[in-house]
């Protein structure tokens, strides 16, 4: 007995279906997260109840666990984060800051006190929500 | 002149590539994208004027690093906070808060504190070390 060999039309794995849920999985992403800069630390915000949604158009400071504070992914004191924030324009009035929960609270209102010398005039302290 | 109709082998676009870029896009947005809810706190920073607004009569409310909560002069957790706190500042009359957190209070607890403050009624809150 001779079986036919189908040489010609070999079958072409139809891929519409997998580029159809790939298209799917891109849309989801791009719409419904959003695209975090790199972080400089390792920042856990602390839990809120707050419901003031935070936008990324202000300056953003980080201030991690042990302390440090860091500017524009550089480490800085705070004698020249005051320095740097006097030379900007005199349009910031907020300022966005990503603390870590595990900071002394002590160095967030040493900030705040040494800002009193600034153009700034409020900060926003980023946090998540509980769930 | 007849021209033969191919008509049996369709040619089919290769999609290949566009599958390429199109999971290339995919896995970029899934590496960037993160889904944290981000709030935030509003702390407004002490008034520059030169004109100090008064806080006579505010209530002192200062946490610890084991979940307690001083205020004014007893004790109490932070759970209890808003219940005690709530009657208190329906009584005063500025509506003002001023906390003070202790040595190695971590900002979490200091934001919980702040949140159960605000939850209270508290029209002004003021950090101090």
């Amino acid at each position: 007995m001779e079986f036919k060999i189908q040489k010609e039309s070999q079958e072409q794995l139809d891929l519409t279906p997998m580029v159809s849920i790939v298209f799917l999985l891109l849309i989801f992403f791009l719409v419904a997260g959003t695209v975090r800069s790199p972080a400089f630390w390792d920042i856990k915000p602390p839990d809120s109840s707050s419901n003031e949604h935070v936008t990324s158009k202000n300056l953003q400071i980080y201030l991690n666990q042990n302390g440090l504070i860091a500017f524009e992914k550089q480490t800085v004191s705070l004698a020249s984060l005051i320095t740097i924030l006097d030379k900007e324009s005199a349009t910031i009035v907020n300022l966005q800051v990503h603390a870590d929960k595990q900071v002394d609270s002590h160095k967030i209102i040493t900030l705040m006190d040494a800002l009193e010398k600034t153009i700034v005039n409020q900060i926003t302290l980023v946090t998540t929500t509980k769930d | 002149m007849r021209f033969a109709l191919d008509t049996k082998h369709k040619k089919r676009i290769n999609m290949t590539s566009l599958v390429d870029v199109v999971f290339l896009l995919l896995i970029f947005f899934m590496l960037t994208t993160s889904f944290i809810n981000q709030r935030g706190i509003n702390l407004a920073i002490p008034d520059k004027s030169g004109v100090k607004s008064s806080w006579q009569g505010a209530i002192l409310i200062r946490p610890d690093k084991n979940g307690m909560v001083r205020m004014n002069t007893f004790k109490l957790e932070i759970s209890e906070l808003a219940d005690e706190l709530s009657p208190m500042l329906a009584a005063s009359e500025n509506k003002k808060v001023i906390v003070q957190p202790y040595k190695d209070v971590d900002l979490q607890t200091l934001v919980t504190v702040l949140d159960e403050i605000r939850f209270s009624g508290a029209t002004a809150i003021s950090l101090i070390k």
